[in-house]
C-alpha cells in the first residue's frame, strides 16, 4: 500500500425548484438531507445559490435592474438562510430584494447546491478497496463495488459488505468506465487522489471518455 | 509497515484519546459528512468488525479540498505519516502538506 491511490466519486449537486406563495422558501431533503446542513452562512460560503424566475407581479430593488417576466435572476446575495431549518427568506424591495407575488405559483424559486455537503455524496476509497464492476440494468449503467467503509462484514450470504457506486453513462461504454478506473489507479497518473467522476464539480479523469452523466453512491449502512 | 498517525493534543500525548495510529491498510475510505466535516473510516483499531472514525472539522464548503490534502498526505512514502498533528504549535500540519483548513479533529475509536 506504499503508493496507494485513492479513487473519488461525486454525485451531482442537489437542486430543487419550489413554487412559493410568499417570501419564505422551505427547502426539503430533495435539496440536501438533512436540511439542517444549511445554515446562516451557506450563501456566503458559496454552498447555496438562490434563483427566482421573474414574474410580472414582482417588483425588484434597483440593484437587479428591470428583469423581464421569465428572466431567471440570481438573488443569492440578498437572501438569508435559517440557522438550521433550511428556510430561505427573500427580503422585500425595501430590504434590497423584491416584492414577491401574492399569487400562488408566481414565485418560482430554484435552489442549487454549489458544493457537496450531503453525507455520502462525495466519497473516496483506496484503490485497493475496489472489488469489481459489472453492467447494471441497462447498457447505460455500470455498478462499481468497493469494500464497505463500515467494515462490518455483514454482506449477503456471509460475504463482505460493499459500497456501491452506480455510474450512468453513454450506451455501451462499460469498457470505457473500466478504463477510467484503471487509469485512475495507475501509478503513472499524477496525484494521490483521482477524481474518477465528480459530476457536481464537472471533473472526470481522461476527459470522461465514457460520457458519464450521473453518479449515485450507496454506502453500506 | 506504513502507518498513519493522528495526534490531537498538545505535547505530550499522554491520555486516552490523545492520539491514534492505524496501519495504512486499515484505511477504508472517507466521505463528506456535513458542510464542514469529512469523516475518515478505518478498520476498528481493536480488531472487531466495526470502524474507528476520525472526523475532521474544516472550513465550511472545503470538504473536497480537505479530502485531496488527506489523500496526498497518506500517499507519502514514509513509514509513519503524521496525517494530522494538532500538537504542532505552528498549526495543523501534516507531513507532506500544510493546511489551515482543518480546525478540529474528533476520534471515535
Amino acid at each position: 500500500m506504499k503508493n496507494e491511490k485513492f479513487l473519488m466519486f461525486g454525485q451531482a449537486f442537489g437542486t430543487e425548484t419550489i413554487s412559493s406563495t410568499d417570501a419564505t422558501v422551505q427547502s426539503t431533503t430533495s435539496l440536501v438531507d438533512p436540511v439542517s446542513s444549511l445554515n446562516a452562512n451557506s450563501i456566503t460560503n458559496g454552498i447555496l445559490q438562490v434563483l427566482i424566475t421573474a414574474h410580472a407581479d414582482h417588483d425588484f430593488a434597483t440593484a437587479f435592474g428591470t428583469p423581464s417576466a421569465g428572466d431567471v435572476v440570481d438573488i443569492s446575495s440578498v437572501c438569508t438562510v435559517g440557522a438550521s431549518d433550511g428556510i430561505i427568506t427573500i427580503p422585500n424591495k425595501a430590504g434590497g430584494g423584491l416584492d414577491v407575488s401574492s399569487t400562488g405559483g408566481n414565485n418560482v424559486v430554484k435552489l442549487n447546491l454549489l458544493k457537496h455537503i450531503d453525507g455520502g455524496e462525495l466519497c473516496a476509497w483506496p484503490a485497493s478497496s475496489f472489488n469489481g464492476a459489472h453492467i447494471g440494468s441497462a447498457n447505460t449503467e455500470t455498478l462499481l463495488f468497493f469494500k464497505a467503509q463500515t467494515n462490518d462484514k455483514l454482506g449477503n450470504d456471509g460475504g463482505i459488505s460493499v459500497d456501491t457506486v452506480t455510474v450512468t453513462h453513454t450506451a455501451n461504454k462499460f469498457n470505457d468506465v473500466l478504463s477510467m478506473i484503471k487509469d485512475a489507479a495507475s501509478s503513472s497518473k499524477g496525484g494521490a487522489i483521482a477524481e474518477v467522476a465528480n459530476v457536481g464539480n464537472g471533473v472526470y479523469i481522461n476527459n470522461n471518455p465514457a460520457g458519464i452523466t450521473g453518479i449515485s453512491i450507496a454506502l453500506d449502512a | 509497515m506504513k502507518t498513519y498517525l493522528f495526534t490531537l493534543v498538545n505535547n505530550p500525548a499522554d491520555a486516552a484519546g490523545d492520539g491514534v495510529m492505524f496501519a495504512s491498510d486499515a484505511f477504508l475510505g472517507m466521505n463528506i459528512t456535513d458542510d464542514n466535516q469529512v469523516t475518515l473510516n478505518f478498520k476498528k483499531v481493536d480488531g472487531t468488525l466495526d470502524v474507528s472514525t476520525v472526523v475532521l472539522t474544516h472550513t465550511a464548503a472545503k470538504g473536497r479540498e480537505v479530502m485531496q490534502i488527506v489523500a496526498a498526505t497518506m500517499a507519502g512514502g514514509a513509514n509513519m505519516i503524521d496525517v494530522v498533528d494538532l500538537a504542532n504549535t505552528s498549526g495543523l500540519r501534516t507531513m507532506s502538506q500544510t493546511t489551515d483548513l482543518i480546525t478540529a479533529v474528533t476520534l471515535s475509536l
